[in-house]
């Protein structure tokens, strides 16, 4: 139940921090694991202290440069070949091309 | 082991193969395609995400040679080959691209000009069903479609990358052939509407042909030579479930990409010439340009609609490479850099999501595809190792790209900045080599000399029936998309094969 309620917590973190959808984020989140390197704790707290106010002014920017760096190329490394997530990150009016695409739709 | 019987033997279901039958089946010549990939439809593919099946002779069978470079390569074992994994990008080659030794003093000729391939390249695009516009680079092309309009990017890009022309593509601009329309969705490689062209949408019916049998998930383990003449007997082929038989054919096309085609021939003891060397490919550079002004990513009709030709062509290419530009429409990756370095100052939700996309509207993405010499550093051979067929791998063996390359890209990328200046070029950040090789060229190279390995029929220059089809047979490259080539020298590979008399 703790894991399940500390995942959810990170997924709403994540979410707000790159607002984003939390379902992408999710789904971000569960390819991650499915490629645990056995430092994903680390890598993960890692970026959260990164991310914070006070690491601003305590932890060397080189350190949480590092941190940051490897936790979003880790997040993401799933999509990285997929053109979709920059067009639904950039949450763009359009996709590209204007007709209807009934088959994305049904996907 | 069983022996099985048939007129015609073609190994490999892509591009390269599937049209060698289409020829065959109407001259009304039996033909037999051994594919070790499974038939699995498009729906499975979008469904799973995935171009293979789970058969155990789907298993890729290559390794990186440990005295080159690692580098991935990306190719399908399936019905229909890299053809349901491709973009769909159809340039024709240039005519200096035949001639780069004589005309540059570089690289190979080939054995046959622009002109003579011209007929059979206004046959691929007929039956690609290419959409494009005619324009004076690629003399000849002919489009039974319409281009696709220029993006937003390319309409930038167009007054100062000249000549700027839109890209010949097999994502179709109109219904066609009973295929929708290309939706633009930016997701080619797994096409949610079926719209690009593939071997399974587009040669079906050469495939459910009677006179076409299909022996999937069925290795090509070797090729029998016979005895003391200059034919080959037999083609030893392996089932999913490790029967062997045996099939004996009047005639063989080795039709697999350019590392699989070259692995058949040395694990057959048909080491003529030069097989096995100089692999080539399309080792990429990605280019994120930043501008000042808005330049529309993620708006245009399709993946890529406009090619810039401003580093192809000219003397140059005597000392670097010629190079390809492609803007890429859909944009920059995100995340990126961008987002790394807006993290670290301390941006978090709606700030940070606005700043990332705000830079990625200011950035032009470009694929370039570079010009390569033909090398033998850059070769495949046989691994001490073997699969679970007892098969050998085929190692690759690749260098880092040439000076020549390296000096075309470095020319590019010290110009561009003033080319592009009206955008107001804020920062350009390459990489390179990029993505994986997808366009494997040149290992059982078409030629006259003593290395060449076919003739410019693609018939084996030792076994008389014995014939190569795919990109295996360049001589050289070309900073262009190679598969309309490998279309048109399938097609013609096929008439000269439907006129031959049996034998």
């Amino acid at each position: 139940m703790w894991r399940a309620f500390a995942r959810g917590a990170l997924e709403r973190r994540l979410a707000r921090l790159f607002d984003m959808d939390v379902e992408l984020t999710r789904e971000l989140l569960a390819g991650g694991r499915r490629r645990d390197d056995g430092r994903l704790a680390l890598r993960v707290a890692a970026f959260l202290i990164a991310t914070t106010r006070l690491s601003r002014l305590l932890v060397p920017r080189r350190a949480r440069e590092r941190a940051i760096r490897s936790f979003v190329w880790w997040l993401f490394e799933s999509y990285l070949y997929d053109s979709r997530l920059a067009v639904a990150y950039a949450r763009h009016e359009h996709r590209l091309g204007a007709p209807a695409c009934e088959g994305l739709r049904a996907q | 082991m069983t022996r099985k019987v048939v007129d015609t033997a073609v190994i490999g279901s892509g591009f390269a193969g599937a049209l060698v039958a289409r020829e065959l089946a109407r001259a009304g010549r039996p033909v037999t395609v051994v594919e070790r990939g499974s038939l699995v439809p498009w729906k499975e593919q979008l469904h799973r995400r995935r171009w293979e099946s789970d058969s155990p002779t789907c298993a890729h069978n290559h390794e990186d040679d440990p005295t080159g470079v690692p580098r991935g390569w990306q190719y399908v074992y399936g019905v229909g080959g890299s053809s349901n994994a491709w973009v769909g990008n159809t340039p024709r080659l240039l005519p200096e691209d035949f001639e780069l030794q004589s005309r540059h003093g570089i690289a190979r000729d080939w054995p046959i000009s622009y002109d003579e391939l011209d007929p059979y390249y206004v046959k691929a695009e007929a039956a690609l069903t290419i959409a494009g516009r005619a324009n004076g680079i690629m003399p000849g092309a002919r489009y039974p479609l319409p281009p696709h309009p220029f993006s937003p990017m390319d309409e930038a890009l167009a007054p100062l990358l000249p000549p700027f022309v839109p890209m010949p593509q097999a994502r179709p601009t109109l219904a066609v052939n009973g295929r929708a329309a290309c939706c633009g969705a930016a997701d080619c490689t797994f096409c949610p509407e079926d719209a690009r062209y593939t071997v399974l949408n587009g040669l079906g019916d050469v495939l459910a042909d009677p006179g076409v049998e299909l022996l999937d998930e069925t290795i090509a383990a070797r090729l029998v030579p016979r005895g003391s003449d200059s034919r080959v007997a037999a083609l030893e082929c392996v089932r999913a479930d490790g029967e062997r038989f045996m099939l004996e054919a009047d005639r063989f096309v080795v039709a697999a990409n350019a590392i699989e085609s070259a692995g058949l021939l040395l694990r057959s003891g048909i080491d003529h010439g030069d097989t096995g060397l100089n692999l080539l490919d399309h080792t990429y550079a990605y280019l994120d340009v930043r501008t000042r002004t808005p330049v529309g990513p993620g708006r245009g009709a399709s993946w890529s609609t406009g090619a810039s030709y401003a580093y192809y062509s000219g003397e140059f290419r005597s000392h670097r490479a010629g190079l390809l530009i492609t803007p890429r429409n859909v944009g920059s990756r995100l995340p990126n850099e961008t987002t790394v370095q807006a993290l670290l100052e301390g941006r978090r939700g709606a700030a940070l999501r606005r700043e990332v996309v705000d830079d990625w509207e200011r950035t032009v993405k470009l694929v370039v595809a570079p010009d390569e010499l033909p090398s033998p550093a850059n070769r495949v051979t046989l691994s001490p190792r073997s699969d679970r067929f007892g098969i050998p791998l085929n190692r690759v063996r690749v260098i880092e790209p040439s000076d020549y390359q390296q000096r075309g890209l470095r020319h590019m990328l010290d110009d561009l900045p003033r080319r592009l200046a009206p955008l107001g070029v804020r920062e350009i950040r390459t990489v390179h080599p990029a993505g994986e090789g997808a366009h494997l060229l040149g290992t059982l190279r078409m030629g006259t000399d003593d290395g060449a390995v076919v003739d410019p029929d693609s018939r084996h220059r030792r076994y008389e029936n014995l014939f190569v089809s795919g990109g295996a047979v360049f001589p050289s490259m070309s900073p262009a998309h190679p598969t309309l080539t490998i279309a048109a020298l399938a097609i013609r590979l096929g008439e000269t094969l439907a006129a031959l008399r049996d034998d």
